[in-house]
């Protein structure tokens, strides 16, 4: 199969145009599975397919590393070297649903590249946003393709979400989805990151006299406080503030805040252009590498070694090494990469 | 299940169905009680001794013991499950951007 080019959602209008179309099909599709399998308060509903992803990454997000340990150290997608290798894997399986709805194989997640408006003084009017594209902020989104209209069925709307604890729930009814751009600390981030920013986490080189080549992805303990790329493109270091993927999260505030981030279409368009920036460190400075190997012991580290099984759930042949050489002449490749 | 990244059309729908039925038989069953809040445990070695300090928060909204826990990581910062992008230097401002951000789950105050 020849690969698909995954291209900036603003420089290609069929991109958009399907992108867009496609969540809508998804949103309307039923998965065949119901509110109350997953224990969530409330009626029973049934689950889109697309808010299967909205569960799948609120769950895994709940799913320590090691099992049975604390998800706010380390869990199977965040504050771990899975971030990357999982977040690629979703956005492959939701890319091929796409596909399918759309009856087009030649689709490819489009991406939004946040560092042109950071550089831009992240203007709340920048061309991601305007109604042609994403649409802008509101309680509810008001313009755009997701905007939400009470009296229409058919609306986009949110209908899982979390607790405060980070419990799934749902909405008392289905809502509108919210943006609420750049709010100051410590409830958002002003800033969207800029290139120089990007720059710092591509460029990222480790110290110390002899560092190994798989030192510069990550290193012990591997969670939020590990230095290397991953933990500098997630956004955890340097630890003074927010950057990179949590600081996108964080300005575009709202339904991008919790777990259930999902929810808005954009997150696709975000993580797609976080895909694209490893991409670019592996493809201009690291090669191919990954931390930690298999060497690491499987207490407490199962899970995240480069041959472990990712998930939950538990899908065939899935491991950071086969995510890891994803990207290549067979699947996909970056119209440009940074 | 078949493979998450699989490039067939139907398998890929398939795939999600059948990631659906996984998540849902791996959620806890229903009356189950939750487990307590765990603490954060931090640990270090130090001129040849084994650290570790343990903290757990307790706090409390409108005089109601709050359920979502808070996460205090090896570095002294704080994070909530319900704001996973978000690290706080103040436990009471992590507090503070939970009641703002699930207004429907502290409902009254003045």
């Amino acid at each position: 199969m020849a690969p698909v080019t995954r291209k900036n959602v603003l420089r290609d209008q069929k991109s958009l145009n399907d992108y867009v179309r496609g969540v809508g099909l998804l949103k309307q599709r039923p998965s065949g599975r119901y509110t109350s399998e997953f224990n969530i308060p409330g009626p029973m509903e049934p689950i889109s397919l697309y808010d299967i992803f909205v569960l799948w990454h609120i769950l895994t997000g709940d799913s320590a590393i090691p099992p049975g340990g604390d998800p706010m150290r380390r869990n199977q997608a965040h504050r771990g070297p899975t971030f990357l290798p999982w977040h690629r894997r979703m956005l492959n399986l939701f890319e091929a649903n796409l596909r399918f709805v759309l009856n087009d194989s030649a689709f490819a997640l489009p991406y939004w590249d946040w560092t042109a408006d950071g550089d831009s003084g992240s203007p709340f009017d920048a061309p991601v946003w305007r109604p042609g594209c994403m649409g802008g902020q509101g309680d509810p989104v008001s313009s755009g393709p997701f905007a939400f209209h009470a009296n229409d069925p058919n609306t986009f709307s949110v209908h899982i979400e979390t607790d405060a604890a980070g419990n799934p729930s749902q909405p008392d009814r289905p809502r509108g989805l919210v943006r609420d751009f750049g709010r100051s600390e410590p409830d958002g981030w002003p800033t969207l990151p800029t290139s120089g920013d990007m720059k710092a986490a591509l460029t990222y080189r480790p110290s110390g006299p002899h560092p190994k080549p798989e030192d510069g992805y990550d290193t012990l303990t591997y969670d939020v406080d590990s230095d290397g790329f991953r933990s500098r493109v997630e956004g955890w270091l340097p630890a003074s503030r927010p950057w990179m993927h949590n600081q996108v999260h964080m300005w575009v505030g709202g339904d991008m805040v919790p777990m259930s981030s999902p929810n808005d279409p954009v997150f696709y368009l975000h993580h797609c252009n976080v895909d694209r920036i490893w991409e670019a460190r592996i493809e201009r400075y690291d090669g191919r590498v990954y931390a930690p190997d298999m060497t690491a012991p499987a207490d407490p580290y199962l899970g995240i070694r480069i041959d472990d099984q990712l998930g939950p759930p538990a899908a065939a042949g899935d491991t950071p090494r086969r995510m890891l050489g994803w990207v290549s002449s067979e699947h996909y490749v970056y119209d440009t990469l940074p | 299940m078949a493979s998450a990244t699989g490039p067939e059309k139907t398998e890929a729908v398939a795939a999600t169905e059948s990631l659906g039925s996984e998540l849902a038989e791996s959620v806890r069953p229903r009356g189950e009680t939750p487990p307590a809040p765990a603490p954060s445990v931090s640990t270090a070695r130090h001129e040849g001794h084994e650290i570790m300090v343990t903290t757990t928060y307790e706090v409390v909204v409108d005089g109601r013991p709050v359920t979502a826990r808070l996460h205090v990581d090896d570095s002294g910062m704080v994070s909530s499950p319900g704001l996973p992008y978000h690290r706080f230097a103040s436990a009471l401002d992590a507090v503070r951007v939970l009641v703002s951000t699930y207004p429907g789950d502290f409902r009254g105050g003045t």
